[in-house]
This record gives C-alpha cells, structure tokens and sequence, in this order.
C-alpha cells in the first residue's frame, strides 16, 4: 500500500513538471514586453525592479527564466513577485485566509453534495420510472444545464429582491435569525449602542420610536464576511456571520455536482442490483433494506470514489466562476484578479495551483480507491 | 436468375421471418431514438433553436442589434403587454400594444409608496426629478405588423436590408421615415430595453447566433484534430500510441477554466477586432476540448482495427489513409456524434462563462454570455430583472442538447442503455 501511494506520489512530479511548463509558456505568449512596460512605470521603485530583474534572470532568455523560477519554487519556495499589487505571489494569492477560506469551501461543498446527492440517487434508483424518478432525473438535467455564473446571479437576485434579506430586521419573526447571523448592537447605557461588528436590530415600532427612521442594513449577499467583520479577528460572531455567507456558495458551486452525482449513483446502483449476488441476497430471504444498503449501495458507492479525481477540479471550476461573482476572497478570486492587471507570476502561480489542485485530487481519489475497494491490486 | 437467388438471400438473413425487412443501423438507432421522449423533444428544440438563432436572428428581429434608442432606456419588457381586446373591451384579429409613455414618480415620503398618479393637491407626494417609469398611453394602438421594413443590418453578413419579419406601426398613421419610426412612440421591445435603449430582444437573438454556432465549430475542428491523433494512435499503436497517448493525458490533466482564462487574457492582448475575436475564442476553445475527443476516437479505432473488414482491405492493398477514412471512420461516426452532441453543451458554457467574465466575445459581436454582464450587480437585478432573460436561452439550449445526446448515446449503443440494463435486473 504504501509502495503505492508513493509511486503515485512519484507519479505527479513529471505532469507537475508539464503544467509548469504550459504555465510559464502561456504567459510568455503575451505580445508585450511586461518588464520593459514597468521600466517606465513610475509606481515601482529601480533598485525593485532592478533586484526583481536580477533575481528572477528576467533580462536572459525564457529558458533561462524558466528554470530561475522553476529553482526559485522549489529551494526558497517563491513563486515570484506580483508587479501589480507590489508583494510576493504566494502573499499575494494565499495570503488574507485565502487558502483557507477555499479549502473550507471545498470540502464544505463536498459534503453537502454527497450528503444530498447519495440518498436521493438511491431513492431514485429504488424507485425507478416512478414519477419522482423521472422527476428527480429532469431535475438532475436542469442543475447540469445552469452555467456556474447564471445560477449566482439568480440567487443573488432571488436573496436581495425576493427574499429581500436585507430588510429582515423588520419582520418580527425572522429577526432572530438576523440577530444570530449579524450579533446585535449592545446597550452599554440607554439610548446609546456599541455596534461592533453588530446591527441595530429593532422592531419596526421600537425602531421608529427611537428616532432611526432609516432601515438597519440586515443580511447581505455575496462576499465571505460582513463589511465589520471583514479585517476583524475570528471569533464565535464571526463564524456564525461566516456561516451565513457560505451557504449559498455551497449551494451555488455544488448544484452541478449533486445533479451529476445523482444520474452516476443512481446509474451505478441499478447495474449493482441487477447483479447475481443481489439476486441471491434477496433469495435468501435478507429484507429489502438490507439488500439495499448492505449489498448494494456499498459496492455502487466505489466508482464514485475513484471519480474524486475528476469532481475536485470540476468544484475549483465552478468555485473560480462563483468567486468572481460573488467577490468571495478566495484563492480563486485573487486568481482571477490578476488575470485583468496581467499580473504575470501571479497567472503561472495561479496555474500551478490549479494543476497541484488537480493532481492531488487524482492522487488522493486513487488512495481512497485502493483503500474502499479490496479489488484494486496496488502493483 | 439472379433474382430468386437474392431473394433466397434475403430470406437467409433475415431467419425467413415473413414481414421483416433487414435493417440498416442508422434505422435500428432511429428506432431506439423515437422512444426517447426526452431525447426526441430535445431535439427538436436543437433545430428550432439554430432555425431561429443562427438561421434568421437579423431578420426575425424587430430592432438593429447594436442601435440605441436613447429616448427609451430601461423599459419593462412588453410581450405581456400584447394584447387582441382594447381597453373597452373590443377584440381585434391583429395583435398591438398600447404607445409608451413616460410618466413622472411621486414619493409618498411618510409610507415610501411611490405612484406616478399621486392625489390632486396631497402635500406628502413628492415629484422625484428624473425618475420616470413607462406607461401605456391607451390613445394610441400599435398593431404587429409582419414584414415591414426598420432599421438596417446586413443579413447573414452578405447584403444589406431593412426588412424585418414583425414590427409595430401606429394605427391611422401614415408612411413614416427612419427618423420618425425611431421617435415613434410605438415601439415593440418584447424583452424591454437596457439602459441606453438596445432591444433585449434583438440582442438575445443576435447573441444566441454565435453562441450557439460556436458549439458545432469548434467540435467540427478539434474532432479535426482528434481524428487525425486518435486515428492515428489507435490504428498504428505501439510507439506512436504511447506517445500521443501521453500528450492527450497531459491535456486532460490541464486545469481547464484556468487555462482557459490565462489563454483568454493573453488573446486580448493581441488587440484583435471583430471576428477575429471570435476565431481567437474558437481557438482556445479546441486547445481545451479536444483531447477527450481524440481519446474516444482511438478507443474506436483500436477496437476496429483488428475488425475483419480492416484486414480484408488491408489484404487487396488499400492504403492506410483510405482505410482509416473510408472503412473506420463511417464505422464511428455514431460513437463521435454521441461525443459531440454530449460535449456542445460544455463548450456553449465555457463560452457564455468565458464572455460573461468579460474575457471572451467583445463589442461589436455579442453573445448571451456578453448578455449576461448586465445582470452582474444586485444594483442593476433588483431595478431590472429582465437584463437576466438571455440567462434563460442558455439554460435551454443546454438542457436541450443534454436531453439529445442522452437519448443518442441510448440510442446508439444499447447496451449501456441503463434501460436495457433494468430489464435484466
């Protein structure tokens, strides 16, 4: 198991190497002259751009640039410099909770997508052609036909205009839950409030009463924190207002991902329960349920697994599009920030992020592989 | 002679079953394909879609997909506005909408009400300067009228004419000139206007022509691509296979929107203009779409190549081109058109995703993801929710294509059809 893991292991440094390679090829592709273009660029100092230039071997050929950079990841682990936001990239776009936020994220949307996606594939399986079979199955085609993009806006729309989230304060009975996800102001004297990081929760008619004639800002959309909570430090207010802006990403990055994890576990467990050995479970005598999940769902669950490879790059693609719209501050963003300042280290980083991204998820899906399914030989 | 032999033949094959005619395979999948209800419905709003979007989106348009109407910015959408009884309650044959009008806002300030009809000398109304919104001006009818001639374009880029398939004209009015019809209170904009008075419209068919054509082309030109690795890989294996092997694995490896957005970036600089744009989009779109393609294709071509109509062919000499293109390749174009219809949807998302970011088709062309950019801030959705009906084209040709090409892929190869699977369960 272990020789395994690490000849897969080993097994990612020649793609790794070939990602690289595209990466720094395609930002060489760019018509113009990046370093020439900050020459004359007054809001970057010479002796910078001189050490920059020095370090990085920016004035000798690509090849030499490119094994620069290739020498500099690797001993000093420095991806380079971003021109345009005057700190190293790695600061730049992991630094601020960054790469946390995104692996939260992930793995939050992960689990809500199997969460949801594996009992309704069973039930849609063990209820094949019935009507919330077929209807189950046009649903699944629907989130599989939104674009990542289309469905942010639409819930963003759907939260501020429909649902109006903004306005809850003035609705006796959803005020707690704006009071929980946005900690109210306290009273430190009559009349006189401490908001940090809170709002000024109040009935209509206290409100009113009180000479605030203006609506508190309740709930808000998009982002990852409120505005106060923003540069503040973690605490129990600020995860739960976490909390509130993570939902809907989840949803929004995970409804491609349950519509296809529904069609593959429902078309996994039908070939499962067609197979002789069900057949002889239920000969046997075993009740329904244990044929079900004891039998079968186990055995429909594996193919799944050795999928991961391909729902993990599939979610950072669906995250990189909601990030942008919704102006989350997650790697992905920071990504695509740079791409319209042509930041140029920042898009090779960004791009071996990418592809690292990619082949762990393959190499920790083949992992879970060998370790769910006994049938898959490790030599 | 000849005839009772081939007849004696026929009756061979065919078991000597009275009645039953042997069957092509393109008529076996026609006939798995019916059944599919989805599939079939699909379909056939696949070809309504490219009748209408690619075919004739200039002419089925009432307005110049790219003309202001500066006098009518931000009107609703007026397609539930059509009407066949007036306000007293007559019916007419010809449908028609009511003129526009512009009418002033007043604030209730003590209850935030605002009408455009405020009570005769009640102090709490206030006029809101510049805040109007558009109203039916029930004195004049504009009846739908087909073929009538409007604002200029060129049709399919190759000659220039005003003729556009519906408008609206004035009831009673007489012939009118370019400048009077744009100033015209009678105005038919069917999805409502943006701010500087495009025609949503017109632009969600202009939009819907390069958003849908560039689905087909760029599968046409990576399965180009994808024939000639894969074909080549899967027919000659060995060394070769290994190695184009390898490159294609590389290529499914790459982190795909990514790339997609690097290589997007890097296009933009290179200050294309126009279709150029398009083709630049075309472009990149077939670095990141072809591998999964080659590699069906020289799954295809390995399974046929030990066929035994290949070695027939290869044994009277026929060279290796013509037996990859002439014996193999009719052989898999049901498996490659499954391939193509199941990956059109993808391509026509990264599109509108790609141009949606602002990355990918620019002015003067457009496309529903260009469309979309309008409903980017709340702002602008909560004021203006039908900025986001091109939003709900791409979600149909999408669902359209999915429902096709699944239907296809059952169809073609029943036996991982999950149905003929069930029926053995």
């Amino acid at each position: 198991m272990l020789s395994f893991i690490i000849r897969r292991f080993l097994y990612m440094i020649p793609l790794l190497f070939i990602i690289s390679i595209f990466a720094f090829t395609i930002v060489k592709l760019q018509p113009s002259d990046i370093v020439a273009q900050w020459k004359f660029n007054p809001s970057i100092g010479r002796d910078l751009l001189e050490s920059l230039i020095r370090q990085f071997d920016l004035d000798k050929d690509p090849v030499t640039q490119y094994i620069t950079w290739l020498r500099n990841i690797f001993t000093k682990g420095d991806l380079g410099f971003s021109f345009f936001n005057k700190v190293p990239v790695e600061d730049y776009l992991f630094g601020g909770g960054a790469l946390l936020y995104s692996m939260v994220i992930i793995l939050a949307t992960m689990l809500f997508t199997w969460l949801i996606a594996i009992p309704i594939g069973i039930y849609s399986a063990t209820h094949k052609y019935s009507f919330n079979d077929h209807f189950l199955n046009f649903m699944g085609f629907l989130g599989l036909s939104i674009p990542v993009f289309l469905l942010a806006i639409v819930f963003l729309q759907v939260m501020v205009s429909i649902l109006r989230v903004g306005s809850w304060c003035d609705i006796d009975w959803l005020r707690p839950l704006v009071t929980f996800f946005r900690p109210p102001c306290v009273e430190i004297s009559p009349g006189v409030f401490s908001c940090e990081g809170g709002i000024l929760c109040l009935s209509k008619a206290e409100r009113l009463a009180q000479g605030y004639y203006s609506a508190p800002e309740g709930l808000a959309v998009g982002g990852l924190f409120a505005n106060e909570y923003a540069l503040a430090p973690w605490s129990w207010a600020k995860f739960r207002n976490f909390l509130w802006h993570l939902w809907p990403v989840v949803i929004i990055v995970g409804t491609a991902n349950i519509a296809a994890l529904i069609r593959y576990m429902r078309a996994n467990l039908l070939d499962v329960l067609g197979q002789p050995y069900v057949q002889t479970a239920r000969a046997k005598g075993l009740s329904e349920r244990v044929v079900i999940y004891k039998h079968a769902v186990r055995n429909a669950i594996n193919p799944l697994v050795s999928m991961l490879g391909f729902w993990i790059p599939f979610m950072f693609e669906g995250m990189l599009v909601a990030s942008a719209v919704m102006n989350l501050q997650t790697v992905e963003v920071n990504y695509f920030n740079a791409l319209s300042t042509q930041d140029q280290w920042v898009i090779m980083g960004g791009l071996l992020y990418f592809g690292v991204i990619l082949v762990v998820g393959n190499l920790i899906s083949d992992i879970l592989l060998a370790v769910v399914d006994p049938k898959i030989r490790y030599d | 002679m000849t005839e009772t032999g081939s007849k004696a033949q026929t009756e061979q094959v065919t078991g000597g079953v009275r009645g039953a005619e042997p069957v092509s395979q393109g008529r076996l999948i026609w006939r798995r394909f019916k059944h599919h209800r989805m599939g079939l419905f699909g379909s056939i709003v696949v070809i309504l879609f490219y009748l209408i979007f690619v075919g004739f989106a200039e002419f089925i348009a009432p307005y110049h997909y790219n003309q202001e109407h500066r006098d009518f910015g931000y009107i609703p959408p007026m397609i539930t506005r059509i009407r066949f009884w007036d306000k007293d309650g007559n019916f007419s044959f010809k449908p028609f909408v009511y003129g526009l009008a512009q009418a002033q806002v007043y604030l209730n300030t003590e209850t935030g009400e605002q009408t455009t009809k405020p009570p005769e000398g009640d102090p709490r109304y206030f006029r809101q300067p510049g805040i109007f919104w558009w109203e039916e001006d029930t004195s004049r009818k504009c009846y739908v009228e087909f073929f009538v001639r409007g604002e200029e374009y060129r049709f399919w880029d190759l000659w220039k004419t005003d003729l556009h398939l519906f408008g609206v004209r004035e009831a009673g009015a007489g012939p009118m000139g370019k400048a009077e019809l744009a100033a015209s209170p009678c105005q038919l904009f069917l999805f409502g206007t943006n701010k500087l008075g495009y025609d949503i419209f017109s632009m969600t068919l202009i939009g819907g022509k390069i958003s849908l054509a560039i689905g087909p082309l760029v599968i046409a030109l990576a399965f180009i691509l994808g024939i000639l690795l894969g074909g080549i890989s899967g027919y000659y294996g060995g060394g070769v296979d290994t190695f184009i092997q390898r490159v294609i694995e590389v290529f499914m490896a790459l982190p795909r929107l990514a790339l997609l957005l690097a290589l997007a970036v890097i296009l933009s600089q290179y200050k294309l203009s126009g279709m150029a744009v398009f083709w630049g989009i075309v472009f990149i779109l077939i670095i990141v779409s072809w591998a999964p393609l080659a590699r069906v294709v020289r799954g295809q071509f390995l399974a046929l190549r030990e066929a035994e109509f290949v070695t027939a062919a290869r044994a009277i000499g026929v060279s290796d081109l013509r037996v990859i293109l002439k014996h193999i390749l009719p052989n898999t174009t049901s498996y490659l058109v499954v391939a193509a219809t199941l990956t059109i949807p993808n391509i026509i998302i990264l599109e509108s995703t790609l141009s949606f970011l602002r990355l990918g088709i620019r002015d003067p062309l457009t496309s529903w993801g260009v469309l979309m950019q309008a409903g980017w801030s709340t702002q602008v959705i909560q004021n203006y929710p039908w900025f986001l009906i091109p939003g709900i084209f791409i979600v149909l040709a999408v669902l359209a294509f999915n429902f096709m090409g699944d239907a296809l892929r059952d169809a073609v190869d029943p036996f991982t059809v999950t149905g003929a699977k069930e029926e053995l369960a």
